[in-house]
């Protein structure tokens, strides 16, 4: 779906080179995370995609063709979210939804069906400046996917969201990715990396040192250990054990047959651990 | 010789009906627009102000002499269209701006030209109505309506354009006042043309206009009104082309 060969690109007024040679490629219903702290180069990198920034140099292709030959057609395909809700507050849910659907000559969702998937058809009528974060985080989510795009930029989703509506804009976009949409996804949110992504890149000051999936990076960087807490002598006690070997290791075998187990865990890195390992800086 | 011919008015066919179908999809997409910004000015409060103003307008006329009502009327509409209209524009952009749906207004298949003139209509719906009441109150402007109704329009779209083009650099109203200011004033000034030479004045748009809404219709002739039409529309091709070039570089490709 989306081809990216040593995209350099620089601001006009930087010397430093916003992106310096970056490659990947995202494929077809595919949720493709891009990590990385503020000013990493990943709002950049979103501009060039979607056919903001022209002046770029290298190849940035979607479906085979260069982004910088796309016309106002272009749009018909790709859906975007940004951070913060890009609304009109003065108007209603439902009037919002309108503007946005009149640009569309494709086939679109029926505003009730989106609406009353993300709780907000009661509140259809409403203003939105009257709305929560949350309420304005969603309807600007399905603002974006009102056209079925075939290519979807998210950028932080969940941001704002409580945890029952953060579950269902998750359950949503892989849904999205389960019938056929391309999402490219901006965070500092490991969770939803995570949860979310079949792969990620890290993004640091304009390179991605690491594209992989979250599985493989998770094992590749965990220490191949397991960690029990238990209870011994009503005392709370923590031990560690090599995965090598795991079944016939008798001292393992007679602590978990003879005290009360607490909590077991593998010992796989999380995304914010390799990230902080491979570019030495933090998320956020 | 002869299957070519059918050829070619079958391919000038296929072109004409794809250009057809364009215009028709390009109008239906910038009439729809225009209706939702007219809604978000209604909503914004422009019309309740318009409105009031309006109405000032009116009562200020009904007592003053029918003597000089033609002039006062004149330079009330002629700020009407272009002082409220630069700076409604720029206040509908600045909002605009302030909810963050410009951003996503430009990544969607609207094209920036629908957007421009979306706006310039909208307001010059506005403008034209305001200005059609107080040029049509008897003693006004009645003899000489479509004169009025032309300057009107093409004084709001020229206008509008500016405004535009002015507000896509500003961040605040501040900034935009500064800018419409300095434009005004380069607007404004050659009005003192007219009175030394009224003829080569009416190259300036504002001379043009002015001229069109004060003629009386007794004065006015077809040669120059032709005139002052033909370079009002060519100072809106230049704004038109001003406000584009602004957005692409401000707003679009920042």
């Amino acid at each position: 779906m989306i081809r990216v060969e040593n995209l350099l690109y620089s601001y006009a007024n930087q010397g430093v080179p916003a992106l310096k040679n970056i490659s990947f490629k995202v494929n077809d219903q595919e949720i493709f995370g891009f990590l990385g702290p503020s000013g990493a180069g990943k709002s950049t990198t979103q501009k060039v995609m979607t056919g903001i920034l022209k002046n770029y140099q290298g190849s940035v292709t979607l479906k085979g063709r260069e982004v910088n030959n796309f016309n106002k057609q272009f749009y018909e395909n790709i859906g975007v979210a940004f951070e913060f809700p890009n609304l009109y507050l003065k108007f209603t849910a439902l009037e919002n939804l309108a503007l946005f659907a009149s640009f569309y000559t494709c086939e679109k969702y029926d505003f009730q069906e989106l609406l009353s998937r993300v709780g907000l058809w009661e509140d259809r009528n409403l203003p939105v400046e009257a709305f929560s974060k949350g309420m304005r985080m969603r309807l600007n989510f399905i603002r974006a996917i009102l056209h079925k795009p075939k290519l979807l930029f998210l950028d932080e989703p969940t941001s704002g969201l409580d945890p029952s509506n953060s579950r269902m804009l998750k359950d949503f976009i892989l849904e999205l990715r389960d019938n056929g949409t391309t999402i490219f996804l901006t965070t500092h949110n490991m969770t939803d990396a995570d949860e979310l992504c079949d792969r990620v890149a890290f993004m640091i000051d304009g390179q991605l040192p690491v594209i992989d999936s979250p599985e493989k990076l998770k094992l590749q960087h965990g220490r191949k250990t397991l960690k029990i807490r238990y209870k011994a002598d009503m005392q709370l006690e923590t031990k560690e054990f090599s995965l090598h070997g795991l079944g016939s290791n008798n001292e393992f075998l007679q602590l978990i047959n003879h005290n009360e187990i607490e909590t077991i865990h593998t010992q796989e890195a999380t995304l914010e651990d390799i990230f902080l390992a491979v570019t030495g800086k933090q998320l956020s | 010789m002869i299957l070519c011919s059918i050829l070619s008015i079958d391919f000038l066919a296929i072109k004409f009906r794809r250009m057809k179908n364009s215009i028709i999809k390009n109008t239906a997409q910038l009439l729809k627009l225009a209706h939702f910004d007219v809604l978000f000015q209604y909503k914004q409060g422009f019309y309740l102000v318009y409105a009031i103003l309006t109405a000032v307008y009116l009562l200020l006329l009904f007592y003053l002499p029918e003597t000089v009502r033609p002039e006062v009327a004149a330079y009330l509409i002629l700020s009407d269209t272009s002082v409220l209209g630069m700076v409604f524009v720029g206040a509908l952009v600045l909002l605009e701006k302030q909810q963050n749906v410009l951003q996503s207004l430009f990544i969607t298949p609207m094209k920036l030209s629908t957007y421009i003139f979306s706006k310039a209509i909208s307001l010059t719906l506005i403008a034209t109505l305001v200005s059609s009441a107080i040029g049509f109150i008897p003693g006004a402007m009645l003899d000489r309506c479509l004169s009025m109704l032309a300057s009107v329009i093409l004084c709001s779209l020229f206008f509008t354009f500016l405004g535009l083009g002015v507000s896509s650099r500003a961040n605040t109203l501040n900034e935009y006042f500064g800018g419409i200011l300095l434009a005004g004033l380069v607007m404004v000034v050659p009005l003192a043309l007219f009175f030394i030479h009224p003829v080569l004045s009416m190259i300036f748009p504002i001379n043009a206009a002015v001229t069109l809404l004060i003629t009386p219709a007794t004065q006015q002739t077809l040669v120059s009104n032709i005139a002052g039409i033909s370079v009002l529309i060519c100072w809106n091709i230049v704004a038109y082309r001003y406000a584009m070039s602004q957005f692409n570089k401000n707003i679009i490709h920042k």
